[in-house]
């Protein structure tokens, strides 16, 4: 059988001694394992994993070669390290359910085969093994102290007491301390710990969830920030100043100046009106007076709590001095890594915003495209032109998360800088390029005429480039 | 006609093709087939499928139904990946002066012969 693979092997051994960083170490396990050469297998595949720990379909590799041994115990344990990080991976629970059977503890078996479904309901292999795997489980029941007891000799036992009390690894240190950043909204710092686990591990799905999530967290806050802000300038231009008033007084009293001129043959028919309007006038004025003096103070008011937000503004990078040197285990780093992301976006002039924003505009004169929006790589929208279907507020984070997901595969590839992703799907197309520090994002239908769009685009990134 | 010989294929007849691969959405590669050694379609099994896999959720995202096709370009090179039917996907490398359209056209040529062989 090894004959069958020899060529195979021969090439991926070539390719792996080429160049002994790289992923090859995955597909020459499998072949070993195909090929009966277990022994091979292993070796190999924990050769890989020492220089790539967190290559995750490695161990799924892995435990496939023990399963085939029989080991169950040793699989169990490299894919229980997959579960760790990654709950919802199908094949993991269906593997794990498979050992559990094996290994004649049904109970964990139906808690595998239920998560299996539960990602997936209409698996109905599944679907027989729960119901096989349930009623195993119900005749061991049957015969007390049975359960849950390996059929392999005591000393496989030991594992399973060590599971019990799980080390938390370092993976999931670092995944809590994400959360808890995510929960006190210090999004940036969250952000940056999804990334480097991302680097390490770029398929990890519950990372790439959570970073997802954060950017949608981050985005919801900078939205309501922004509408905070616009609530109060609407409200500082309502509030009528003594100023305002004044103003007022003078238009009207040159106004009616004015109309005095105008209708003077008028005028003297009213003139015992205007003695009267006179004699109303000095009550007029003071009433008007009065009204100022008592806006006047208000206007101190104001003017006071303006005064103490710009000293607290003031004052806000001091306390974050005095942050910065108290002694922390882990903040030091991620401080730093938060200023070099500060230092990475930079901040566009609204007036800068407006244009970019008729810039896009221009775009929307091409055949079949519904939409486009440029934004920051952490996700903040600069400026957009979508129809009303696509909520705003979420779009920034799944984009930046879609962006930098590719990025970093490219990166992995070894392929240089990413220019362009251009994704063709069946109501449309998507596209993103990368501008300075943001990316232009183009949603088109299946209508778009994808010639005359690669004319625009060029036109376009030169003007964008010209303005950022 | 096997799947390297039908990879072999379309390399041989695109201008400026560097390598083909159909792979998994698992990210492990079936069969390959490169012009350079240099460039290891296998190894980056698992990215390629990365993006496959960013490119669906995306096209989800956005309501554009099922993704079909993703192109890449680089400051090294540019790829081509085609979906053959839900779980499997042909890519091909081209170097930055190939023909982007005869890859495109070889790749559609050989999904229903990749799909008749998966």
């Amino acid at each position: 059988m090894a004959d069958a693979f020899k060529a195979e092997i021969e090439d991926l051994k070539k390719k792996l001694s080429q160049n002994p960083d790289s992923l090859a170490f995955v597909p020459l396990a499998e072949v070993y394992r195909k090929s009966g050469m277990y022994k091979e297998a292993v070796e190999t595949c924990k050769a890989g994993l020492e220089k790539h720990p967190a290559y995750t379909s490695a161990r799924v590799v892995l435990g496939r070669i023990y399963v085939e041994q029989e080991l169950y115990d040793d699989a169990a344990e490299e894919l229980k390290k997959v579960e760790a990080v990654d709950i919802d991976n199908i094949m993991v629970h269906s593997m794990l359910g498979n050992i559990y059977v094996k290994k004649q503890m049904f109970a964990k078996a139906v808690e595998q085969f239920q998560r299996v479904l539960s990602l997936n309901p209409e698996d109905t292999e599944t679907q027989e093994k729960l119901q096989e795997a349930l009623s195993a489980k119900q005749t061991v029941n049957t015969a007390p102290n049975k359960e849950e007891k390996p059929q392999q000799a005591a000393p496989a036992e030991k594992p399973a007491v060590k599971e019990e009390k799980p080390v938390m690894s370092d993976l999931q240190k670092s995944l809590k301390v994400a959360e808890l950043y995510s929960k006190k909204e210090e999004f940036d710092k969250a952000i940056e710990i999804y990334r480097e686990l991302l680097e390490k591990d770029a398929e990890n799905i519950i990372i790439q969830q959570r970073l997802r999530e954060v950017y949608d967290f981050q985005q919801k806050k900078i939205n309501k920030q922004k509408e905070q802000k616009e609530k109060r300038k609407t409200a500082e231009n309502d509030k009528i100043t003594a100023e305002d008033i004044l103003d007022v007084m003078k238009e009207a009293v040159e106004n009616d100046l004015v109309d005095d001129e105008k209708s003077e043959p008028a005028a003297k028919k009213e003139e015992p009106k205007k003695e009267e309007a006179k004699k109303e006038e000095p009550k007029k004025e003071e009433a008007k007076k009065e009204e100022v003096k008592k806006e006047e103070p208000k206007k101190e008011e104001v003017k006071k709590e303006e005064k103490k937000k710009e000293e607290e503004k003031k004052e806000e990078p001091k306390k974050e001095e005095v942050k910065k040197e108290e002694p922390k285990k882990e903040e030091p780093k991620k401080e730093e890594v938060k200023k070099e992301t500060v230092e990475k976006l930079p901040e566009i002039a609204d007036n800068k915003k407006i244009e970019i924003g008729n810039v896009l505009q221009s775009l929307s004169t091409v055949d079949g495209i519904v939409g486009s929006l440029f934004l920051l790589r952490d996700g903040q929208l600069v400026a957009s032109v979508l129809p009303t279907s696509i909520n705003k507020s979420e779009i920034g984070g799944i984009v930046a998360s879609i962006v930098n997901k590719t990025e970093q595969s490219v990166k992995n590839m070894k392929q240089g800088k990413l220019n362009q992703v251009v994704i063709a799907s069946e109501h449309g197309q998507l596209l993103f390029t990368e501008l300075g520090k943001g990316v232009l994002f183009i949603i088109g239908d299946e209508n778009i005429n994808v010639g005359k769009m690669g004319l625009v685009l060029k036109q376009v990134k030169e003007k964008m480039k010209q303005l950022i | 006609m096997d799947f390297k010989s039908l990879l072999q294929k379309i390399v041989s007849s695109v201008d400026g093709a560097i390598g083909a691969g159909v792979i998994g959405e698992d990210g492990i590669a079936i069969d390959q087939f490169s012009s350079r050694s240099d460039f290891d379609i296998t190894a980056a099994g698992a990215e390629y499928s990365t993006i496959i896999s960013n490119a669906k959720k995306a096209s989800q995202s956005f309501g554009l139904g099922k993704t079909n096709e993703v192109l890449i370009s680089t400051e090294k090179a540019t790829m081509i990946m085609m979906m053959v039917g839900d779980n499997y996907f042909v890519t091909l490398a081209l170097s930055l002066d190939g023909n982007l359209g005869r890859g495109r056209l070889e790749l559609k040529k050989s999904i229903p012969d990749l799909e008749k062989m998966l």
